[in-house]
């Protein structure tokens, strides 16, 4: 250490004062991402046996579709019991959205009728930002059709190697189901939201939501066979909670056969 | 107190006779003219009564009478009721100061009370609670109408001094069961004073059953009735009334039904409208049996009764008519029903509200259904009058055992 | 005076008489008959709203729900007889208010309650297409709650123009119980319009309140948190919806392009031929439903349109136990059979190329002509074709 002189002084005090001053002016949810914002993960466990997928009856467009073995979706649990197919999403009105998901978030979400199903059965679309890409990779004719509370109905034919593109104008509280008017065993599920914060429970049943902001928050649990999973823990398919920054980890969650009886 | 001489004058029997034809034909206009306001739903076209807009009923200027439809139309229907009121005034003063049969005095009575009822309903229909301002008004009219019916039915059969008690006890049980009748109908009319959609069925269905007491009256007024010719003796002179009866009852069933039709609440159930069309039309199957049942009984059996087969004839043809009206009414208001477009053939056809047609077959489906009541009320009346069971005959006549065994029955009867 | 026996002779008029008493007796005892048969007929004087819950178990919902929906719904939208409208959804009160209301004539011949004088008996007083005359009739009478409308101009995903539920109302629907009302004075019909507007406003909004306080179950009372999303989520989107088409009609009603003229029968010929093709081609599916010769008779025996399908379960039992819970019975839909002629939405060539175009909202009839974010399956020489071969199959030019 020597002695600085004047102009070392005034540059180096100007920096400290810039950065200083851009440290202050930044918002403070960029400055630490790990304090202002958690995730929140967990893992659905079926808490009974496997129910066997029925097989579905197709038919139309025989020659193509009979080939394959087109079962039930609408309860899919797998090998260790984990509950596919259950959204987790934040029920919080005006929720505070991290920019990083912001700046991250897919241009568009992808609908595919493949193998004369629909792919994926269950998504979501964070409907402001997003859009709904729709094709159809099927060697025959396919309709998408849904109705969606409040917001067009859509209805759309895609030729073979067709597509669309659909765009939401408004969130929905529960997921919509789709279905094709050629083909009636077909269904599907998309929940547009206006926030990224939803989850849908992989082939193991475990759902990770990322940077949720810390605080009060009530999420909401649904499944197609019940719609709001009403169970102990979740009454009427909602939970408020507490959220910490860092990892939320909700554990393994049992969910009895008669949660998902109507 | 009305002259109680044992003979009936012919002259003053045809004053009353064409009194009560006048009744009959003021009184089909009236019901048009009722259907049309219906059609039109018109009913509140004028929101007041007995004032029309505020101004005095028989004041009401010209000018705006005429020139809006609506107003034209329920206006001018209340000033026919008017007319038709005064007719009846005349009607039953020729009946009382001048017929001798103290049914006919009864008929005369109801006929008063009757359109001075209607007149009423209508008015209720329009104004509703608004007219009684206060709740005690109404509430003893039932009392007041109950003994004011049994009064009319003791002046009217009147028992003097010195007959048998059992005649007095008949009389008085006749003016209870009237009385209570009445009552029950006061009661039931000021209940519905709220409900003007009930209060405008009612006024429908008492139309139609005013019509067939003038046509009565036109029927136990004319000189065949009055004069001596005799009944027929039939066998099946029971029967024949029976059926004339019963057709006369079921056109009326088939008339409350179609009232239902006309007059639906806005927010009745959804089946409500389907369930009465069924029953219209299996009224109406009914009463094709009947008619035809009755045709070849007369035909058969009463063969020397022209007046009695010319009525059921008449009947016949206008419940034809009625048939064909009910199938175009249904046409111009709901289209062609689709399991005749399906299967045989397919009509393009749009129903248009308010159109001519829809008009026409609706109002007419109306005014003929009345027709066809006072046609049948006829048939009925004159089926008891022209024929009769051979047994009773024979019981007057024959030896005094038989007369002994008859007597009972006739006393019975009175 | 009164009969003696021997008044019992033949022809003496009293015989005939006597009976006459009692005839009149048994037609005054019919009136009070008919009052009793006719008692359980009566309407309410003011009729309310009925509330939508339809598709749910009426067991699942308390008291408490249903009050707070018909509180608040009341509270945004009055009465059958004393309308409402929150502010901000552009639409006019004082037309609805001619609308709404028990029937009624004023002197100069203007009048009141329109709406129940010539639609409450099919459509219902609530707009919910259950009226009493409902059942009746097939198809159904329209109800306006799910805010979607067949027979439109606006591309498929728009709500209608005021334009298009008028010009429904002056041609009506041939071959349907839906009558013209070409003969209502001009006026009259726009207040009709609007109030079909406010029951498909109301009705759209109260889905959205089932939804929160039913389905979700949300706490009850609501607040006014609570009521004010409700007002912003669901009233003023909607009324947004309508109003947006209204203003950019550009943007929103399909353009039918000159329909092409074929000026010899070999050129007519060639565009039905095309036609036929285009029809029968695996990419539009047309024949799935109307059948490979336009007959109606298509693979899909039953299809059913929106309103009908959350009635229809995967099975006939699940199919009877979800009647329970609609008013209505399900009801199949009929694809259309061209030979008849008799088309819903009109039968002129350019009613026809909007159809296909746009498809028929609401039904399985899809979009083919091309819109914003699809291709669509026809282009608008297709289409003609199309519309031309359709037009051959019921011998119309």
């Amino acid at each position: 250490m020597g002695n600085i002189n004047r102009r070392q002084f005034v540059a180096g005090s100007a920096a400290a004062a810039g950065a200083m001053a851009s440290a202050m002016a930044m918002p403070r949810t960029a400055r630490g991402a790990d304090d202002a914002w958690g995730d929140l993960k967990g893992r659905l466990v079926y808490d009974g046996e496997a129910p066997e997928r029925k097989k579905l009856v197709v038919d139309k467009d025989v020659e193509c579709c009979g080939k394959f073995d087109i079962r039930d979706e609408s309860l899919m649990v797998g090998e260790d019991g984990g509950l596919q197919n259950v959204y987790i999403y934040v029920r919080t009105k005006d929720v505070a959205v991290c920019p990083d998901l912001e700046k991250s978030c897919k241009e568009q979400v992808l609908l595919d009728n493949r193998d004369c199903i629909f792919m994926p059965h269950c998504m979501s679309i964070w409907a402001s930002k997003q859009k709904y890409y729709i094709v159809n990779s099927d060697p025959v004719a396919q309709n998408v059709a849904f109705t969606p509370l409040l917001d067009t109905p859509a209805n759309i034919i895609l030729p073979v190697g067709g597509d669309a593109t659909w765009h939401f104008k408004r969130a929905q509280r529960a997921p919509v189901p789709i279905a094709c008017n050629y083909h009636p065993w077909e269904s599907a599920y998309v929940l547009p939201l206006d926030h990224p914060y939803v989850a849908i429970t992989g082939k193991d049943g475990s759902f990770t939501i990322p940077k949720l902001p810390v605080g009060e928050l009530e999420f909401q649990i649904w499944h197609e066979r019940v719609t709001y999973l009403d169970t102990k823990d979740w009454p009427k398919g909602r939970m408020k909670m507490k959220l910490q920054a860092g990892v939320n980890d909700l554990g393994i969650i049992k969910i009895p056969p008669s949660a998902l009886e109507k | 107190m009305p002259n109680r001489s044992n003979s009936t004058s012919p002259i003053a029997i045809r004053a009353a006779h064409y009194a009560a034809w006048l009744l009959a034909c003021a009184t089909f206009p009236l019901i048009w003219m009722g259907g049309l306001v219906t059609t039109y739903s018109a009913g509140m076209a004028v929101p007041d009564w007995p004032r029309t807009h505020g101004d005095n009923m028989f004041l009401y200027p010209l000018g705006s009478w005429l020139t809006v439809w609506d107003v034209f139309l329920e206006h001018g229907h209340r000033l026919l009721g008017s007319l038709v009121g005064l007719v009846t005034i005349a009607l039953a003063a020729l009946l009382w100061f001048r017929d001798k049969r103290p049914a006919m005095w009864w008929l005369a009575g109801v006929a008063l009370v009757g359109v001075c009822l209607q007149g009423v309903l209508g008015g209720l229909r329009v104004v509703g609670s608004k007219i009684f301002e206060t709740e005690i008004f109404w509430t003893p009219a039932p009392v007041f109408l109950s003994v004011a019916a049994a009064l009319l039915v003791l002046t009217v059969q009147a028992v003097p001094a010195g007959q048998s008690g059992r005649r007095q006890l008949r009389v008085w049980l006749r003016a209870a069961v009237v009385s209570v009748l009445f009552g029950a109908l006061a009661w039931f009319g000021i209940a519905a004073v709220e409900d003007r959609l009930f209060l405008a069925k009612v006024h429908g269905c008492t139309a139609p059953m005013f019509f067939a007491l003038a046509a009565s009256a036109v029927a136990a007024t004319s000189s065949r009735w009055v004069g001596d010719s005799p009944p027929t003796e039939t066998p099946r002179a029971r029967r024949i009334q029976c059926l004339t009866s019963l057709g006369a009852a079921a056109i009326y069933v088939q008339i409350v039904l179609g009232a239902n039709l006309r007059h639906v609440a806005p927010d009745a159930a959804p089946w409500w409208f389907t369930l009465w069309v069924w029953l219209h039309v299996i009224v109406a199957c009914g009463i094709v049996l009947l008619i035809v049942w009755q045709y070849l009984a007369a035909r058969r059996h009463a063969g020397d009764q022209p007046v009695l087969q010319r009525r059921i004839s008449l009947m016949a043809g206008l419940f034809s008519l009625q048939l064909a009206l009910g199938i175009t009414t249904w046409i111009t208001n709901y289209g062609w029903p689709l399991w005749f477009t399906q299967n045989f053939v397919a009509v393009e056809y749009t129903v248009v509200a308010e159109s001519f047609w829809q008009v026409l077959s609706t109002t007419a489906h109306v005014g003929v259904g009345s027709l066809c009541l006072a046609t049948a009320t006829s048939a009925a009346l004159w089926s008891k009058r022209l024929l009769i069971p051979p047994s009773k005959v024979l019981g007057v006549e024959k030896d005094g055992a038989k007369k002994a065994q008859a007597t009972p029955r006739k006393r019975h009867r009175k | 005076m009164i009969s003696s026996d021997t008044d019992l002779a033949p022809g003496n008029p009293r015989q005939g008489v006597r009976p006459l008493a009692a005839i009149l007796l048994i037609q005054r005892a019919v009136i009070v008959v008919a009052a009793l048969f006719l008692s359980g007929c009566t309407g309410a004087e003011s009729p309310s709203f009925r509330i939508n819950l339809e598709g749910r178990h009426p067991a699942e919902i308390s008291d408490n729900q249903r009050d707070a929906i018909a509180e608040t719904m009341e509270e945004f939208f009055g009465t059958p007889d004393e309308p409402r409208l929150p502010d901000g959804t552009g639409l006019n009160l004082k037309l609805i208010e001619t609308a709404a209301g028990p029937v009624a004539g004023n002197a100069d011949g203007t009048e009141q309650g329109l709406f129940r004088q010539h639609c409450a008996a099919c459509h219902g007083i609530t707009g919910d297409g259950a009226g009493a005359m409902a059942t009746t009739f097939d198809p159904y009478p329209r109800d306006f709650r799910r805010g979607t409308f067949k027979y439109t101009t606006t591309r498929a995903d728009a709500k209608p123009l005021r334009s298009d539920l008028r010009r429904t109302l002056l041609r009506g629907i041939p071959g349907t119980g839906m009558p013209s009302f070409a003969e209502l004075p001009p006026e009259q019909l726009d207040a009709l319009v609007e109030y079909v507007i406010y029951l498909s406003l109301r009705g759209e909004t109260e889905q959205y309140l089932v939804q929160l306080v039913v389905d979700e179950g949300e706490y009850l009372p609501l607040g006014v948190d609570a009521k004010e999303m409700v007002l912003e989520d669901a009233v003023l989107w909607v009324a947004e919806q309508w109003a947006v088409v209204e203003q950019n009609p550009q943007e929103y009603v399909v353009p039918v392009p000159p329909r092409p003229v074929c000026g010899s029968d070999a050129e007519r010929a060639a565009s039905i031929a095309r036609g036929k093709e285009l029809y029968a081609s695996k990419d539009a599916q047309c024949a799935q439903c109307h059948g490979p010769t336009g007959a109606g008779d298509g693979e899909d025996e039953r299809i059913y349109d929106d309103w009908n399908k959350p009635k229809k379960g995967v099975t006939p039992e699940q199919t009877a136990k979800l009647a329970r819970l609609y008013t209505l019975p399900l009801q199949r839909l009929r694809a259309r059979d061209f030979r008849d002629g008799a088309f819903h939405g009109g039968s002129s060539p350019e009613d026809l190329y909007r159809r296909i175009h746009i498809g028929i909202k609401g039904t399985p009839m899809p979009a083919a002509g091309p819109q914003p974010g699809a291709k669509g399956v026809f282009t608008p020489e297709d289409i003609w074709d199309v519309v031309n071969y359709i037009l051959s199959l019921s011998g119309e030019k």
